[in-house]
């Protein structure tokens, strides 16, 4: 004989958190209605799509990483954004694996307002398609205390130097910390066999001990150089910017051995349903305003020329950036696709771990 | 034998000391006007409080974990309460080698069940989101449940459950109307202990978070980049005044259900 | 007719966990066992079988990372216990009716984020923090130390603050079990309190402070997140090496490889205090 009361009694208790699971399910809905964009931190700020946000009440759901390896990995592994903000050294790799979708140029209201050159990057175009709308761009360099480190350091060597053991900090990216490393290790750092590797895995080795702070976290590298307990760090010029302000001694290096120029921008993932939005979202953020508050708020250029232009070149001086495009080509190292990028992503995390 | 008790006393107390002093450092940095958590302070602000009032996200992360603390508390409470009472009144041949599958976990460092768990989903199909982060919290949460509940059922004498089932009740009936109205205080704590478990899961949720985030996932993207930082201390001291609440009110509940030790 | 409702009702009080059991842990084991003998080319189940992931844990990196694991895990969880033991001794033994109280106080710092308390630490330990302020402050130094943070022992201490309400409750626990009148027999023999507290109290409560080691041990043992948070560079573990697997290197095969290798290496030293705790702890 089935006891209906206990039964009933079992069931009723269970159904209460039940009731949460329509929170888990039908958030979805309310998740798929509402676009998902995946990009680095700092670029989530409500100013750098503000008119997507007045066409769209609900707005954007902004997920942040703090380097396109972590965003490839967490995509892959069944993360699902819309849009996400890799850089061109990975575009290749993104598109390979099969992650994005090719952008309509027709849609994008500024296209022909971006700069040609960075339009034109290897990778960009490819099979006839347009796969990534450039975003943004700039240095990576050294900020350095300029009270606490002897003479006028001009060479990435700085960061070698045992005068300043565990005063130094480097950006935990194959693109910042191993490309520096192959350029000191005499190799070319985009066509790496593996004996290559190996020399840069051994520059590596030398540099590790050091090192205070291995990290993509520029937050804590500012306060560090801000406190002291850093001299000098391998940093983007949004540092210097952001030191400079607060009125530390600081300078952005002009090393001999020419500083890097990295872009990055957006694209859209393979499985982006609500392209109606994911257009508003890329036409927001390829905006003037957009292009002038990410040169104010960091100190990165825009690919927008237009946006570009319309601040006055001392204030782009100031903020450590190069006329444009064409001069950083000429002028730096521009951050391209690396080959052997598993195997370079291996040797990587072996000499980090200390092997 | 005086001084040993007054020497371990004054032990005790820096002993406690010693745990709340990096606790209480969140009172303090929330209020810093700085957004580096360093010293020296030199002015205190309330503003760190009102950006984290306005912060969606943080009530999203809130919301989130709360909608997965429910469920991942009653489901492992209820199977756990239930694998433990097969386990303790010798239930079958399945009750053992399943109480050690579900005590697993325990045994296991958090980083690999979470890539087991993430495998897993992937190979049903399943991205990472929500409902992922629920199952990993129940595997998590069980064993708690079922070593607390074997603990309370083996304190429990059987014969009142004999004599229940010599005058005629149904198995299922004797257990819903007998066993648990007696384990109702361990079951509370095994409800409060999974529930607070799954609100503090990080480790295993890590790798099966997706778009929607949970609190403590929501907490580490602001560890990593301390931009948005003080807001964390601030949300840090709310949860210890929340969490402070809770401990006196469930003292002075339990107080009153058992007045004597 | 009463034996196969009982075995209706074995099977339904069984069916809930089994389900969870098999699929969440025995199922997802078998797939990281099964992966770490793929070859890895970025999709889900790699391409072929192979023996290669193992022989990449031959390098020395790997016996190091490993060894350093078990050392900071095991240092912490040691410190965890002999902090948590005279406080545990006081609470089960002196704290009378206000036992409640001190077990709630102990307890209560662990309702907070397990992250935010990790960086608490970083606050205390850091170029600017609480500790450098006020060596400087007492003049014992004149320039921040930089050896407190970013180092294992920063991990060690951050893990045994961590952790230490999980030590603290299976030692009580043990203490209480103990039967009064055994140490009261042994002074009344002569023993004096030290004896009696080495030669009975202490051992009878093994069992405790070994089920607390082994609730601390393993968790640490796999941490990332502290590693990560204070530890530096130098403090790599295990745990971060599987997690980098999955992350930027994005190597699942040879990720879930570390995993079978640390779940063995775990195997004998967890099933061994297990016997050793129910052979101590067996009642009557």
């Amino acid at each position: 004989m089935i006891d209906f009361r206990g039964v009933a009694l079992a069931l009723s208790v269970l159904a209460l958190p039940m009731l949460t699971l329509p929170v888990l399910a039908g958030g979805s809905a309310r998740a798929d209605s509402q676009l998902s964009v995946y990009t680095w931190t700092g670029y989530e700020l409500p100013k750098f799509h503000a008119q997507y946000d007045k066409a769209h009440p609900e707005g954007a759901a902004i997920t942040v990483f703090g380097g396109d390896d972590e965003a490839f990995a967490k995509i892959k592994s069944g993360f699902h954004p819309d849009i996400s903000h890799p850089c061109i050294d990975k575009l290749p790799q993104w598109r390979e694996a099969g992650l994005i979708q090719p952008i309509d140029t027709s849609r994008i209201h500024n296209w022909e307002h971006l700069f040609p050159l960075l339009r034109g990057l290897p990778g960009i175009v490819a099979d006839g398609k347009v796969w990534m709308m450039p975003w943004d761009w700039a240095n990576t360099s050294i900020t350095y205390r300029t009270d606490l480190v002897q003479g006028h350091p001009d060479s990435w060597s700085l960061l070698w130097d045992p005068r300043y053991d565990q005063r130094l900090a480097v950006i935990d990216e194959t693109k910042d910390a191993w490309l520096i490393a192959a350029i000191m290790a005499g190799v070319d750092p985009f066509k790496e066999s593996l004996a290559d590797i190996d020399k840069v895995s051994a520059m590596l080795r030398k540099q590790l001990p050091l090192i205070r702070l291995y990290t993509t976290d520029m937050t804590s590298v500012e306060q560090s150089l801000a406190s002291g307990e850093v001299v000098a760090a391998m940093t983007w010029n949004a540092t210097y910017v952001n030191l400079k302000k607060q009125g530390i001694p600081v300078a952005f290096m002009q090393p001999r051995e020419k500083m890097l120029t990295w872009a990055c921008g957006l694209v859209i993932l393979k499985g982006a349903s609500n392209l109606d939005k994911v257009y508003d979202f890329l036409n927001a953020m390829s905006s003037d305003e957009t292009g002038v508050a990410l040169m104010r708020t960091y100190g990165y250029g825009t690919a927008n020329k237009a946006a570009f232009d319309s601040v006055p070149s001392a204030d782009r001086a100031a903020m450590a950036l190069p006329q444009d495009p064409e001069h950083a080509l000429r002028d730096t190292l521009f951050v391209m696709p690396m080959q052997n990028r598993d195997a370079i992503a291996a040797a990587f995390q072996t000499v980090k771990a200390g092997g | 034998m005086r001084a040993g008790r007054n020497f371990l006393g004054g032990y005790a107390v820096l002993y406690l000391a010693f745990l709340y002093l990096p606790v209480l450092m969140l009172p303090l940095f929330s209020f810093n006007d700085s957004p580096y958590a360093a010293f020296p302070i030199h002015h205190l602000t309330w503003r760190w409080y009102a950006q984290l009032w306005d912060d969606a996200a943080a009530k999203y992360a809130l919301l989130h974990s709360l909608a997965v603390a429910a469920p991942a508390a009653l489901i492992s409470t209820v199977a756990g309460t239930l694998a433990a009472y097969a386990l303790v009144r010798k239930r079958g041949l399945a009750a053992g080698p399943v109480a050690f599958l579900s005590v697993a976990p325990l045994l296991i460092p958090g980083v690999i069940l979470g890539i087991a768990l993430l495998i897993g989903a992937r190979v049903i199909g399943l991205a990472p989101s929500l409902p992922v982060v629920l199952a990993g919290h129940v595997v998590l949460c069980m064993p708690l449940s079922l070593i607390i509940m074997r603990g309370h059922f083996r304190a429990i004498s059987l014969s009142v459950e004999e004599a229940a089932l010599d005058l005629g009740a149904s198995p299922l009936g004797m257990f819903l109307r007998i066993v648990l109205p007696l384990s109702l205080p361990s079951l509370l704590s095994c409800l409060i202990l999974s529930f607070t478990s799954s609100m503090d899961e990080f480790v295993v949720s890590f790798f099966l978070v997706g778009t929607r985030q949970t609190l403590p996932l929501f907490i580490w993207d602001h560890l990593r980049f301390p931009l948005l930082l003080p807001r964390m201390m601030a949300l840090g001291s709310l949860l210890l005044l929340g969490s402070t609440v809770l401990a006196v009110v469930g003292d002075r509940l339990t107080l009153r259900r058992a007045p004597h030790d | 007719m009463r034996r196969s409702r009982m075995a209706g009702f074995d099977a339904f009080t069984t069916m809930p966990a089994g389900i969870i059991g098999i699929g969440g842990v025995a199922l997802a084991l078998c797939l990281v066992g099964l992966l770490s003998f793929r070859t890895n080319d970025n999709s889900l189940f790699g391409h072929a079988f192979t023996l290669a992931n193992y022989q990449t844990l031959s390098a020395p990196l790997y016996a190091r990372v490993m060894l350093r694991s078990i050392v900071i895990a095991g240092s912490a969880s040691l410190l965890t216990i002999v902090l948590a033991y005279p406080a545990a001794y006081f609470i089960a033994m002196y704290a009378g009716r206000r036992q409640a109280l001190w077990l709630s106080l102990v307890t209560l710092p662990f309702w907070t984020s397990y992250l935010l308390r990790v960086f608490a630490w970083k606050a205390i330990l850091g170029y600017n923090g609480a500790l450098n302020s006020a060596l400087m402050q007492l003049g014992l130094i004149h320039s921040p130390l930089q050896s407190l943070l970013y180092r294992p022992p920063a991990v060690m201490i951050t893990l045994a603050h961590a952790y230490a309400a999980f030590a603290v409750l299976p030692i009580f626990a043990s203490l209480r079990a103990i039967d009064p009148r055994l140490a009261q027999a042994g002074s009344d023999l002569g023993a004096s309190p030290a004896s009696v507290f080495l030669r009975i109290i202490l051992p009878l409560s093994m069992p405790g402070v070994l089920a607390a080691f082994v609730i601390v041990f393993i968790p640490t043992l796999g941490d990332y997140a502290t590693p990560a948070l204070v530890g530096g560079l130098a403090s790599t573990m295990i745990g971060n090496l599987i997690q980098a697997e999955f992350s930027s290197v994005s190597n699942w095969p040879l990720g879930c490889t570390l995993a079978v290798v640390v779940m063995l290496l775990l195997a004998l030293p967890v099933l061994s205090a297990t016997f050793m705790i129910r052979a101590r702890g067996a009642r009557p």
